[in-house]
């Protein structure tokens, strides 16, 4: 590859402004304006990458985002970034880069020799050679081999952004027709026009044209764009997704062009676009012709040469051929030629070339070989001479004698594939058109049109001869995927093996799959699939295609959820309070909750240990705010709650409580909890503290679709109100000694009993309600009073010795008691005869949502699995949650364990289950095994601690 | 609807960004005001009940309004909040009484249910578009306009006056949302 010396006098890069950079650890010099990928190339770096399987040398061979070679790494550590196209990475001081799938260089790559392997690793050759003995053991070596580039190591410390936008016009490119387009659009005021374009700088194509026209024309649309206030431009963006409802996702590269940045400033910006109309504006992509060793540095597509050499002004080589089967070679060759650069020669393969072009090739001094095949190309590292040789009249075989031509690039024209990528994601279908040999846009199913190259507007006539492969030589060596190493023999083995599918040949060769998507093969590999099953191509028809267009960085993808951001988060009231508390704090739903208090030095079982032993014999102190509270109002708020509840409601009295199951449509229980009568006409629900916003759609749900003659209002009042829980023996003595209008002496405040009243001088609710089995206060007052009422209640139990107690130790107090824990004790089939209510069922005289499924014989089975308790025979033995209990021949589940603690009341494990058919087997032994540890156990009543419930009297 | 409540008037400033204020307003009280919705047969009868005092105070759908010395903001079909001055409850539940022909109606006072951040600065709308889907241009989300919406996947109502934006959540993501608001505010 020939270094430039001097760029030529239009480029588009600032040569006043210099910039260093380090590629493979050597040090280079570009200019403000060049891409990597032109930077390397002015130096005369000709092997940019390795290929992925045989790791052959590979340059570049476009300028684009279509570049399949030039992936390279971008720094390193934590800011590194795998699989970056130098085509699009902007020069920017200090930028260093490394090549990839090589070692210890991609200049001398020690996996190089797999190169003469080709015959031996065909397509698929580690489907059928890889599986003796075992794919295992294989597997260690093709992952140490597969994949391009290193992952980052370190967590990224840069700050990626999502941001929403809505657009009554939205033009993908900003090419000559994405221009016109927007122009267009912003003509109307009302319009909001958004013009996205992937480059560092608007104009497509136009930004390598040599003529000064295209060049005026483009300075004076951008001032005009400039001057429109309802035209907003994103320049360095790529749209990659298109989805239902006329919705883009666009990824920004906000400050990629500065190089990594440490500080507070977003690196990238992930754009979700809501479009009014879409016009996609996207171009089209070159394709290379196929032939012999088509992938040796210095080969290159037209378009790219052309961009090289008018956008960058660079001078790519002494000796200049250009081999096309359409126009196109001729008229960059001729362009080539007018900026002063030595094109020696043209090799197409049509015989019947319009006779003017000929002629100003002849003029310009290009010796023209036409009706020709180039058969092989030589260089050791790149390009040095291209073998040709005749074609005959049909193009089907080679005739004549070979000559050689000497040079050192070789640009290709294999004619022009629209960009129909987005239109295909937005659910468009694709026509075929075999003047041009490509695919274009046909019908849309959303707001959306193509224009310009995108829609195979070519401006002028192609006069195109496909020719998906050279014929009369070895496809071997005839590369149709640069990136993955597909050749046109894998295709064809494809064909053979009967993957005649284009979307099975795509998985079986792996053609146009990963980071490339198939930009410049997908054509080719069509062709050659075509040619060898013997079909047209819309015969075999085209892969779709899916998000993304192109790949983005993981960072963009998540913005800022991460870390405390990863999900939102809830907070107590008294958040604070347990935080200096010393409180582990733990996600229940969404709610951060004290787990339990450690105190110096504690670890978490002592911590549980110590709260649950204290509840028990004294009393306790339990944040209880996120329990979930629904008002349920209306005339016809009992009659509701009946509908929707299991238990009975209508003889509930106000001032009541009752424990209660709510069941989906199946009969499966959904949610628990207490529903309190406040009056005939309001009721007051507890449910859970995760469930409740579930709860609270399924009763609106209910409301508004089954039953909309019932009058009834909800409200959910969760954080209106900040709830306390005392537990204990002494929890009536510390409520007792504050100041409370509410009579709570055994007497005339009994257990499952709800007041309203005053403490404190603060109105509240008190509801006697227990999930610990001991004596249970449910005091709530409003949220602002939450964080007082916690230290009033604090100081008032010191003399009996209150602990705060989190959500763990009221676990292991609950399952002490054998109090059932929805989501925990039951699964998504549990119903509530599983659970010992088949009385209650039976016992309620009207219908409720889930009886008629209660009814259906999938709920008679007497070996469904049945809430039980399960005891370890050895009391010192433990018992994990997970732990699965076998059928009688230890072969198989028949159950697991729900909840298991160790229990400090009772000093030995505590357990409950769901076990097949539990409650007919009650006291029989069963084997419990816990990651491979078998221990024998009892199943038991799911009650280990006053089964009388006595403690709840006093 | 360009007046600005009184509620604002009284702040405690949480975030500071280039672009972007946030303060905290006190001194009020929030009422959400329930009303059961008409049925459709009798949609006549609900035109007669016009002169009920809340319907005829009441802000449509997505939109807010000064009355009964509150500013009130659509919530959901038959609901409204209302922000009234620290102390002027009961005048404005006395104003609220509901009237004999309406079916059912409940004010709840639900101050401590939410969080209410005052939002203000050139970027704010650019800064909410950054967590929720609506349409924050000026002509598509105008002074006294309002919506209930997810932001940064929570449900938010978002209120737009003159010149800030209000928006209200529920108590417990009050946290969540000033850390979220300050790492989004980043540019």
């Amino acid at each position: 590859m020939k270094k430039t010396l001097k760029r030529l006098p239009k480029a588009r890069v600032d040569t006043s402004h210099p910039i260093s950079f380090t590629f493979e650890e050597r040090a280079y010099r570009g200019f403000v304006g060049d891409t990597l990928a032109s930077a390397l190339l002015a130096n005369g770096v000709a092997i940019v990458g390795r290929s992925f399987k045989l790791h052959r040398p590979r340059g570049l061979l476009a300028a684009g985002r279509e570049e399949p070679n030039a992936l390279v790494q971008l720094e390193s550590s934590a800011l590194t970034e795998p699989n970056a196209r130098a085509t699009l990475v902007p020069l920017y001081e200090g930028l260093h880069a490394s090549g990839q799938n090589a070692w210890p260089s991609v200049r001398h790559d020690v996996f190089s020799p797999l190169a003469w392997c080709k015959r031996f690793l065909p397509a698929s050759f580690y489907y059928k050679t890889l599986m003796w003995p075992s794919w295992r053991n294989w597997e260690w070596l093709i992952r140490r081999l597969a994949g391009l580039g290193r992952a980052p190591t370190e967590a990224d410390p840069q700050y990626y952004i999502k941001q929403n936008v809505h657009a009554d016009v939205v033009v993908v490119g900003a090419g000559r027709s994405g221009l016109k387009a927007a122009l267009d659009a912003a003509t109307h005021p009302e319009n909001r026009v958004l013009l996205i374009d992937e480059q560092e700088e608007l104009g497509g194509s136009l930004l390598g044209s040599p003529t000064d026209a295209d060049r005026r024309w483009l300075s004076q649309s951008l001032e005009e764009l400039a001057a429109l206030p309802n035209v907003t431009v994103l320049s360095r963006t790529t749209v990659n997704g298109y989805y239902d409802g006329n919705v883009l996702a666009a990824l920004e590269r906000v400050t990629n062009h500065l190089g990594p940045t440490t500080g507070y400033s977003v690196r990238e910006r992930l754009w979700r676009i809501y479009a009014g109309r879409v016009v996609l504006a996207t171009g089209a992509i070159e394709r290379p012709i196929v032939f012999p060793h088509n992938d040796r540095p210095g080969v290159m597509l037209a378009s790219a040469a052309r961009e090289y050499t008018h956008r960058y002004g660079l001078t790519l080589g002494e000796s200049i051929v250009f081999y096309c089967n359409n126009d196109t070679g001729y008229h960059v060759a001729l362009d080539m030629t007018r900026a002063g650069i030595p094109v020696s020669a043209i090799v197409d393969i049509r015989g019947d070339v319009d006779a003017s072009l000929s002629a100003a090739a002849e003029d310009a001094g290009i010796r023209l070989y036409q009706r020709c095949a180039i058969t092989q190309t030589h260089g050791r590292r790149s390009l040095r001479r291209v073998k040709i040789k005749q074609l005959s009249p049909e193009g089907d075989r080679l005739i004549g004698e070979s000559s050689i031509l000497d040079c050192d690039l070789l640009a290709m024209s294999g004619g022009w594939t629209p960009t129909v990528h987005l239109h295909s994601q937005a659910g468009g279908t694709l026509t075929y058109r075999e003047n041009d040999a490509c695919f274009v846009p046909d019908t849309a199913r959303q707001s959306v049109r193509s224009v310009g190259r995108a829609a195979g507007d070519l401006t002028v006539p192609l006069n195109l001869r496909p020719q998906w492969l050279t014929p009369d030589v070895s496809p071997e060596h005839q590369w149709v995927d640069f990136q993955y190493d597909v050749t046109a023999s894998d295709i064809q083995l494809a064909a053979r093996e009967n993957f005649v599918s284009v979307e099975h040949m795509k998985r079986y060769t792996t053609n146009g799959m990963s980071i490339d998507q198939g930009k410049t093969s997908n054509m080719n590999g069509l062709g050659v699939l075509a040619t060898s099953s013997c079909r047209s191509i819309p015969e075999v028809g085209t892969t779709r295609f899916r998000p993304p267009y192109h790949p983005g960085s993981l960072g963009a993808y998540a913005g800022l959820e991460l870390g405390t951001l990863f999900e939102p988060y809830r907070h107590l009231p008294a958040h604070e309070e347990h935080k200096s508390a010393g409180a582990r704090f733990e996600d229940y739903g969404r709610w951060k909750r004290p787990a339990y208090y450690p105190q110096s030095g504690e670890q978490e079982e002592s911590a549980i240990a110590r709260e649950a032993l204290a509840v028990r014999r004294s009393v306790g102190l339990l944040d209880y705010s996120s329990l979930g509270k629904i008002e349920v109002r209306g005339p016809h708020a009992r009659e509701f709650l009946n509908r929707v509840y299991l238990n009975n409601v209508q003889t509930l009295k106000p001032g009541a409580a009752r424990y209660a199951l709510m069941l989906n449509e199946s009969g499966i229980v959904k949610d628990d909890g207490i529903v309190i009568c406040l009056a005939e006409d309001l009721f007051l629900l507890h449910t859970t503290s995760a469930g409740s916003s579930s709860v609270y759609q399924h009763l609106e749900e209910c409301l508004q679709c089954e039953w909309p003659d019932l009058e009834v209002l909800l409200s959910h009042r969760t954080t209106q109100w900040s709830t306390m829980m005392l537990s204990g023996p002494n929890a009536r003595s510390v409520l007792q000694s504050l100041d409370c209008d509410i009579d709570i002496s055994r007497d005339k405040f009994s257990h499952m009993q709800y007041r309203e009243g005053h403490i404190l001088g603060q109105r509240c609710r008190i509801l006697r309600a227990s999930f610990t089995g001991e004596v249970s206060f449910e005091i709530s007052v409003g949220a602002s009073r939450g964080v007082s009422l916690w230290r009033e209640l604090k100081s008032a139990g010191k003399p009996y010795g209150i602990v705060p107690f989190g959500i763990e130790s009221l676990m292991l107090l609950r399952t002490e008691k054998g109090y059932l824990h929805i989501g925990q004790d039951t699964d998504g089939t549990t119903m509530p005869q599983d659970l010992g209510w088949a009385g209650a069922i039976t016992r309620k005289p009207t219908d409720f949502i889930g009886r008629r499924s209660l009814e259906l014989d999938v709920g008679k089975d007497g070996g469904r699995l049945q809430f039980t308790g399960i005891e370890l025979l050895d009391r010192q033995g433990r018992i994990s949650s997970g732990a699965h209990v076998l059928t009688e021949d230890g072969r198989r589940s028949a159950g697991y364990v729900t909840s298991a603690y160790h229990s400090p009341n009772l000093d030995k494990p505590v357990a409950l289950g769901i076990v097949a058919g539990a409650r007919a087997r009650r006291g029989e032994t069963v084997t419990v095994i816990y990651r491979g540890q078998r221990q024998v156990a009892r199943l038991v009543a799911p009650c280990f601690l006053d089964p009388e419930g006595k403690k709840l009297d006093d | 609807m360009t007046e600005r409540p009184f509620v604002l008037q009284s702040s405690k400033r949480l975030l500071h960004r280039s672009g972007l204020f946030v303060t905290e307003p006190s001194q009020f009280t929030l009422l959400c005001v329930q009303v059961l919705q008409p049925k459709a047969e009798a949609a006549e009868s609900f035109a007669d009940r016009i002169a009920d005092p809340i319907e005829a105070v009441a802000p449509g759908p997505n939109a807010t309004a000064f009355s009964h010395g509150g500013l009130w903001l659509w919530s959901a079909p038959g609901e409204w909040l209302v922000m009234i001055p620290e102390g002027t409850k009961d005048a404005v539940l006395n104003a609220l009484q509901p009237s004999e022909h309406r079916q059912l109606c409940v004010v709840h006072d639900v101050t401590d249910g939410y969080a209410i951040l005052n939002l203000y600065g050139e970027k704010v709308r650019q800064i909410l578009a950054r967590g929720s889907s609506v349409d924050f241009h000026p002509s598509r989300f105008a002074d006294g306009d309002c919506c209930v919406t997810r932001l940064a996947g929570i449900r938010v109502l978002l209120v737009q006056l003159a010149g800030e934006s209000l928006l209200i959540a529920d108590v417990s993501y009050s946290d969540y949302l000033q850390k979220w608001l300050e790492a989004v505010s980043i540019d």
